[in-house]
């Protein structure tokens, strides 16, 4: 299912985070994080139990799999290592590239099944690349607007809120 | 850089580099210590026995929305030790703006120098020079007394005219001002770049 705005146009934002709360929905998943290169949280979907961190998993998933990917080049693999399994005892963690820039991150207990985990995840994954390309053209628009103007008025806020710190 | 259109966010991802010790952990400590609790995240320190940092330190900070768009910066340490050269590579992916923290101290000109240079060939590993890339110059333990002239440091280290700033981060002098302008730098570059990228067609 796709969501739509009041409007009734449906934005990249939107199909992605229906693609999150599909793939979600079909399992028992605790958490669907899309997270860019950089440790930024593009989209996320949790389920209502959860109490976790979500920035701080997003972060740290980043740099364990910009750690990985340093270790696929140590041992002469060819591009980067598609999904990376963390596993515990009563969560386990898969993180899985989207593109070069973007990967999904899926927080899903012990009790749920880690194969099926996968076939979904993959497929929700070759869902959004194609959104994440279109995704990246409007984003390019949007940064236009950090003109001087949004420049001053950015400095202002700064020495509002770092003032007499 | 990255905009969250559906949240109306605007995320900048800051670097403090430097050499082992230089203060770049207390500049986040002393950010983290000040800052009003509604605009911070918890601050998440990677850290080995002894208290070094192993992976990296992280803050995200936030301030009031500005044309709509709420700013949120993303701050983070790099391990400083020698070793650690891969992992400090790993910390600049995605990296939108730089403070290279450097040890005031005589007998650290050598490592501010060394870990310099590490930075620009790291940089390059994602297509990035210092020379077109906004970073600032932090010149940390001023308080000290084997701290070395400003003239001197920015003859060796400052070799791009780059915007520096004296500082003692234990106490927190100059860890605002610097925290500041990297963040005003950073913006503006990319707002120059972009525009460049769209003169040109890209």
């Amino acid at each position: 299912m796709i969501l739509q705005n009041s409007d009734n146009k449906i934005t990249n934002s939107d199909k992605i985070s229906a693609h999150l709360s599909a793939l979600a929905q079909k399992l028992n998943i605790s958490a669907v994080i899309l997270v860019n290169s950089a440790g930024q949280i593009i989209s996320s979907y949790t389920s209502s139990s959860w109490n976790f961190n979500t920035l701080s998993i997003a972060v740290l998933s980043s740099s364990t799999y910009a750690a990985a990917n340093e270790m696929a080049k140590l041992i002469s693999e060819r591009g980067n290592f598609l999904t990376v399994l963390h596993e515990g005892t009563n969560y386990n963690i898969l993180t899985s590239a989207v593109s070069s820039s973007y990967f999904l991150v899926v927080v899903f207990p012990k009790t749920t099944t880690l194969g099926l985990v996968r076939i979904f995840t993959k497929k929700t994954v070759e869902n959004l690349y194609p959104v994440l390309q279109a995704e990246n053209s409007n984003v390019r628009q949007q940064q236009n607007e950090l003109d001087e103007h949004f420049q001053n008025l950015l400095s202002d806020e700064l020495d509002r809120v770092f003032n007499g710190l | 850089m990255f905009i969250n259109q559906a949240l109306n966010e605007l995320h900048l991802k800051i670097v403090y580099y430097g050499p082992g010790l230089s203060g770049k952990t207390e500049n986040l400590n002393y950010i983290h210590k000040k800052i009003d609790p509604a605009l911070k995240s918890d601050l998440m320190m990677l850290k080995t026995r002894e208290d070094r940092t192993i992976f990296f330190d992280f803050i995200q900070l936030e301030v009031g929305r500005i044309n709509g768009k709420k700013p949120k910066f993303n701050l983070y340490t790099v391990p400083g030790q020698v070793n650690y050269d891969l992992t400090r590579r790993i910390c600049l992916n995605g990296v939108d703006g730089i403070v290279y923290v450097a040890d005031s101290q005589i007998d650290r000109l050598k490592a501010d120098l060394d870990t310099l240079e590490d930075l620009e060939k790291n940089l390059l590993a994602y297509g990035k020079t210092l020379e077109n890339f906004p970073w600032v110059l932090q010149y940390n333990k001023r308080d000290l007394p084997s701290a070395a002239p400003v003239d001197l440091l920015n003859s060796k280290l400052n070799i791009y005219n780059v915007p520096y700033f004296e500082s003692t981060a234990i106490t927190g002098n100059g860890v605002f001002s610097t925290l500041k302008e990297v963040i005003k730098l950073t913006v503006s570059m990319v707002h120059e770049r972009l525009k460049e990228e769209e003169r040109a067609g890209v």
